[in-house]
């Protein structure tokens, strides 16, 4: 008889000095915090997807621009083909022929030339693209890593609810159900706080 | 002073070179189409600038980086704590046995 009435005042105790001490994570805090990490995973996931989709886009925009400007090229030498050959059948001797053939191969050459710096300039913004997504993806990481080393921690068995955990086991209670009840004293407590607050 | 995008300049050059088509053919009309040509072209490559501004936006995580082994630190601290928790527990187990005190295993 004494026994069980020393255990119940204990089982009474448990929760009562867990509350008044607020040693342990609510169950709420440790849920949000496993599933802010699971959701972050998952977003890393899909944002590398994401980038890997936008990069291939890219680099299909780059080909279609490389096609356009050597399409262009290629129509302007034949507009500066066709000047030289209407200048050719009105060249008098062979020195005029022979500097409108060297304007043609000046005029080509400078035309396919100009090309160069306008490619390296596309390529240049698409490898911008690719390393900005790179430091964004290790950003994030860096992000998802901090979230999980939180999680961690507030996962932890802190030295309180080990000690609380043991005396549970001791009487037979599920250490669980403890922490829950704890919360609801804990909230319980808040609300009876409040209500006085207001009352007076 | 008014300022114009290279697609305005190419439309109204476009447009001017419409209204010579059917003048005859002479060196500044020739020029006139190689420069919508060449505009053609930047054109073309313009279209690739808005992802050169990228660079100019950053994701500050140095202070995130800093702090992680601070918590790396409280995790083992907690740690020791609990497991000290937990000897000092059970050594008073076995006194509360010893004592009498009759507890759930």
């Amino acid at each position: 008889m004494y026994q069980t009435c020393r255990r119940t005042r204990l089982l009474l105790l448990l929760p009562a000095i867990a509350a008044l001490t607020g040693c342990v994570t609510p169950v709420a805090v440790r849920g949000l915090s496993a599933q802010l990490v699971r959701t972050q995973l998952a977003y890393s996931l899909s944002l590398r997807g994401y980038f890997a989709a936008v990069e291939k886009f890219a680099d299909a925009q780059v080909k279609i621009a490389d096609y356009r400007i050597d399409e262009i090229t290629s129509q302007m030498n034949r507009e500066f083909g066709q000047r030289a050959g209407a200048a050719l059948g009105h060249a008098a001797t062979p020195e005029e022929r022979q500097r409108i053939i060297d304007q043609l191969v000046k005029d080509v050459a400078g035309n396919t030339s100009a090309d160069l710096p306008l490619k390296r300039k596309i390529t240049d913004a698409v490898t911008s693209l690719q390393q900005r997504d790179r430091e964004l993806e290790s950003a994030y990481l860096v992000i998802l890593a901090a979230s999980q080393k939180l999680d961690e921690y507030i996962r932890l068995k802190k030295a309180d609810e080990a000690a609380i955990q043991e005396l549970t086991r001791a009487v037979g209670l599920n250490s669980e159900k403890i922490t829950s009840i704890v919360d609801e004293i804990a909230k319980l407590s808040q609300d009876l706080t409040l209500s006085m607050t207001k009352t007076q | 002073m008014m300022t114009m995008t290279i697609d305005e300049l190419l439309t109204q050059l476009s447009d001017l070179s419409l209204k010579l088509e059917l003048t005859p053919d002479d060196p500044t009309k020739f020029d006139l189409q190689i420069l919508i040509l060449q505009l053609r072209k930047q054109v073309v490559a313009q279209a690739f600038d808005p992802l050169t501004t990228l660079a100019n936006s950053t994701v500050e995580v140095e202070q995130l980086k800093l702090l992680m082994p601070q918590v790396d630190q409280a995790i083992l601290t907690e740690q020791r704590r609990a497991m000290l928790v937990a000897r000092i527990i059970s050594l008073a187990k076995i006194a509360l046995r010893a004592a009498g005190v009759n507890l759930v295993q």
